[in-house]
């Protein structure tokens, strides 16, 4: 018996259900999927536009910005220097991304990187793709045909400033590994080696 | 009764569903819980425990805070109210007496004959019943009373016709009633003052908050987790952060210890733990730690703490980036941070407890070997150490930490007697352990180094290394936690010194060497040897040839001698079963591995040292272009 009544109060309600209880209930989901959306966009954007770069300052490019337009224009051979410096710089840093991509590869399929970081590599060699048309264009501007020499020159400073650094990095290094050994230099440049029996 | 659902409206099944599931979720948690505090009870002393109680009052706090109490979990509060929620439906079901709805119809029940009576005693029986009880025979009954026996003949009639008649007895068979089917109804078990009534709004609010609320709640939350800490369990901005150092490091500068900390810092884990605290700050606390200053501060503790798990991370990254220099400097600064010493040639001395700092580094004495070939009053001089019986306890410190010797280390191919091409082989490493007391050379019989190729050892190769009793807790009275430590392997390759797979934990190894005698240890006999097996993820070359790796193990806690040995995979085809060479000829006298070996006045290591002559070929694989990018480094910022 109870059931019966219960079937009679259902019908009632739904009798009383107006035409726009589903036209308001697509658009409160519809809205709501919208602004969702909408947000979701606004806050990715935000991600890319704050994403850190995976080098720091590139100042060459900079400086060469810097001085092709300025004004008055310096001398010419002042701008191609600026140039050199750019893509020896872009070289580098080529190279280098080229270098850890089986790493960063690795890493990211261990699981041991997130997402970002993966992204943000991708960025980075795509970034420095359009860095090296751009650097090839400004090139064309200066000299039509000189791209052929003017690689391998990139390269050849690039590898020269490497063997530079190493060179000039050898005193520091044995001032840093005599320091963490303990050992000190008299006087007449001797070294002290302080655990040696005598 | 109609043929909707119906619930359930005499609580009768609503609290055994209950009781089921209950007692289904629960009695596994409870052998579990119980089995778990029962084996916690008889925990062995592992060999080689170093048992001095050293450790700081403010340390022991910290750590018996941290430890979770094991009686008040969350788990426990689960079981006991999930078994006192038991005990009260068991009294509920108790209670309540079961009324059946729907009668069973069973004819012999009703004729009051026993089950498969013949069909002739059954009608005999009937007719007997009949004259009982037709309603025509039965007089002076009230209105009331005629009924009941009217319905009753029928039913009677009805029981004797699904016994004889041939439809009717149909019926019951695929029924289960002599007039067909019956109402079919379905009940779910929820209690009916759940759905109708006043609480069924409450009822549908927690649907709403189940499966609108809670349930999104714990999808995103596992979700983002999943996406904030890595696999390795280090925050992704610590990951970066690793990955951003590591690519911008410069071969030219030296990683130390201070380097490595100073990284460390800048870890998010310590933005989370400290919002307040600058990098500065955080790398103060571990150098506060290092020098042991006191007093200890909390915050101190807390950022040691978690340092293990960081370093983790950034030895994973390190190898990755195939950098073997930070590779080994963080293992080193783990050791630092364990034993609480600062950067210093001393180190080996410097982690023995009541030591005094500064005359020690006045000495001349760096190795434990060293020192315990001095008497005792020279090695009070040495230490700085006054009382007898603080000395006692500094040597047993002293002698209890496990060094490795290297007897024998060779590349294996699981079921081959040599290397063979393109197969997945692994670094077979024989050591001994010995005590810093243990001095000179030790005489290991073949048979020990020998492993017995079984079904099982072929499957899982690393079953032996396995086997091995777990390492005790190190010796650490100032880390802030109690440590399990152990030995990790860095494999290298020769031909560009850098690394080539991800580092090796080991965990197992028995110690019981460090209980030997120096006449024990020198006799041999009852020395056990350890095996340490390193994985090479990478397939062996499809070439024939000789590989050279360099395979180095450092203890995670300790400050010993390391290992560091040359190994050569000697890649060839399996040779035909008759012309087995087994003979693995010592070093060449004019080799370079020889004249070490002899200067060394030593018994030439059984490694495969025989390939000197070969190394010009490998070398001459490197490439201009593989070794000029090693060398390109961030440095034309000059920060």
């Amino acid at each position: 018996m109870a059931d019966n009544q219960t079937t009679e109060q259902t019908e009632q309600v739904i009798s009383k259900i107006s035409v726009f209880t589903p036209i308001i209930y697509v658009t409160v989901v519809l809205t709501a999927l919208v602004v969702f959306s909408i947000n979701y966009r606004k806050n990715k954007i935000n991600a890319l536009y704050n994403r850190q770069p995976f080098f720091k300052r590139n100042l060459p490019k900079e400086l060469h910005f810097e001085l092709r337009d300025s004004d008055p224009k310096p001398n010419e051979k002042v701008l191609k220097a600026a140039l050199l410096r750019r893509g020896a710089e872009s070289i580098r840093r080529t190279i280098k991304l080229k270098e850890v991509q089986p790493f960063i590869t690795a890493l990211y399929q261990k699981g041991s990187i997130g997402d970002d970081l993966y992204e943000r590599y991708q960025t980075a060699t795509k970034l420095e793709e359009l860095e090296v048309q751009e650097i090839v264009a400004e090139t064309e501007k200066y000299k039509a045909g000189w791209i052929p020499k003017f690689v391998p020159l990139l390269q050849e400073i690039c590898f020269n400033e490497a063997l530079r650094r190493r060179y000039s990095a050898i005193e520091d290094r044995k001032l840093d590994l005599l320091d963490q050994w303990e050992i000190k230099i008299s006087k007449d440049g001797i070294l002290e080696f302080p655990n040696k029996e005598k | 009764m109609d043929s909707r659902y119906n619930y359930d409206e005499h609580s009768q099944t609503w609290p055994v569903f209950t009781l089921s599931v209950l007692v289904v979720t629960l009695i596994p948690f409870t052998i579990q819980a119980v089995s778990n505090a029962f084996s916690s009870t008889k925990e062995e002393p592992i060999v080689g425990e170093i048992k001095l109680d050293k450790v700081d009052s403010q340390i022991k706090k910290f750590r018996s805070n941290r430890k979770p109490s094991k009686i008040f979990t969350k788990k426990n509060l689960f079981i006991l109210l999930g078994w006192l929620s038991i005990g009260a439906l068991i009294y509920h079901i108790s209670i309540t007496e079961v009324k059946t709805q729907v009668s069973a119809f069973d004819p012999y029940d009703l004729l009051g004959v026993e089950y498969g009576t013949s069909e002739k005693d059954i009608k005999s029986h009937f007719r007997k019943l009949s004259i009982k009880f037709h309603p025509d025979k039965q007089r002076n009954l009230s209105e009331d009373e005629k009924l009941k026996s009217e319905e009753h003949f029928v039913l009677l009639t009805k029981a004797y016709k699904a016994l004889t008649e041939e439809t009717t007895r149909e019926n019951y068979e695929k029924y289960g009633h002599p007039d067909g089917p019956q109402q079919a109804s379905h009940g779910i078990a929820l209690p009916k003052f759940l759905i109708e009534g006043k609480s069924s709004p409450l009822l549908l609010a927690l649907y709403i908050v189940l499966i609108g609320g809670v349930l999104p709640y714990f999808v995103s939350s596992w979700w983002s987790k999943t996406k904030t800490y890595t696999k390795k369990g280090i925050h992704v901005e610590t990951a970066n952060l690793f990955v951003e150092k590591l690519l911008n490091h410069k071969p030219s500068i030296i990683v130390r210890v201070d380097t490595i900390l100073t990284w460390l810092s800048e870890a998010t884990e310590f933005k989370i733990l400290f919002p307040n605290k600058s990098n500065e700050e955080i790398f103060q606390l571990f150098q506060n730690h290092l020098n042991r200053k006191t007093p200890i501060s909390d915050d101190q503790l807390k950022a040691v703490a978690i340092t293990p798990s960081l370093i983790a991370g950034l030895i994973d990254f390190a190898a990755s980036f195939r950098n073997t220099e930070i590779s080994n400097m963080a293992v080193e600064t783990l050791k630092h941070l364990v034993q609480a010493v600062p950067e210093s040639t001393k180190n080996e001395l410097l982690q023995l407890p009541n030591v005094d700092q500064t005359i020690v580094q006045e000495q001349k004495i760096v190795r434990l070997g060293k020192l315990l070939t001095l008497g005792n009053e020279e090695i009070k001089k040495t230490l700085g150490i006054k009382d007898d019986l603080k000395l006692k306890e500094t040597l047993d410190v002293a002698t209890n930490i496990p060094i490795l010797k290297l007897i024998k280390a060779e590349f294996k191919v699981p079921g081959e007697v040599v290397v063979t091409p393109e197969s997945t082989c692994y670094i077979s490493v024989k050591v001994v352990v010995k005590s810093a007391k243990h001095h000179g050379e030790t005489q290991i019989s073949e048979d020990k180094l020998k492993e017995n190729d079984t079904l099982e050892t072929l499957r899982d190769p690393y079953q032996i290394v396995n086997a091995q009793p777990s390492l005790p807790k190190s010796f650490a009275p100032f880390f802030p936690t109690e440590r399990r430590g152990g030995f990790v392997a860095l494999t290298s390759l020769q031909k560009d010194t850098k690394i080539t797979e991800s580092p090796a934990f080991f965990q197992k190894l028995s110690l019981s060497n460090l209980e030997l005698t120096q006449e024990q240890y020198k006799d041999g006999s009852k020395v056990s040897v350890g095996t340490f097996k390193i994985p090479i993820t990478s397939p062996t070359p499809a070439q024939e040839g000789k590989y050279q790796f360099r395979v180095v193990i450092k203890s995670t806690d300790y400050f010993t001698q390391d290992l560091d040995f040359p190994v050569i995979m000697h890649v060839q085809n399996p040779p035909r079963l008759e012309e087995v060479n087994y003979d693995i000829p010592d070093p060449d006298e004019d080799s370079l591995a020889g004249a070490v070996a002899q200067m060394k006045g030593e018994k030439v290591k059984r490694v495969d040292d025989d390939s000197d002559d070969e190394d010009s070929e490998f070398e001459e694989e490197l490439s201009d272009f593989e070794d000029i990018n090693t060398d390109t480094e961030d440095e034309a910022e000059g920060n």
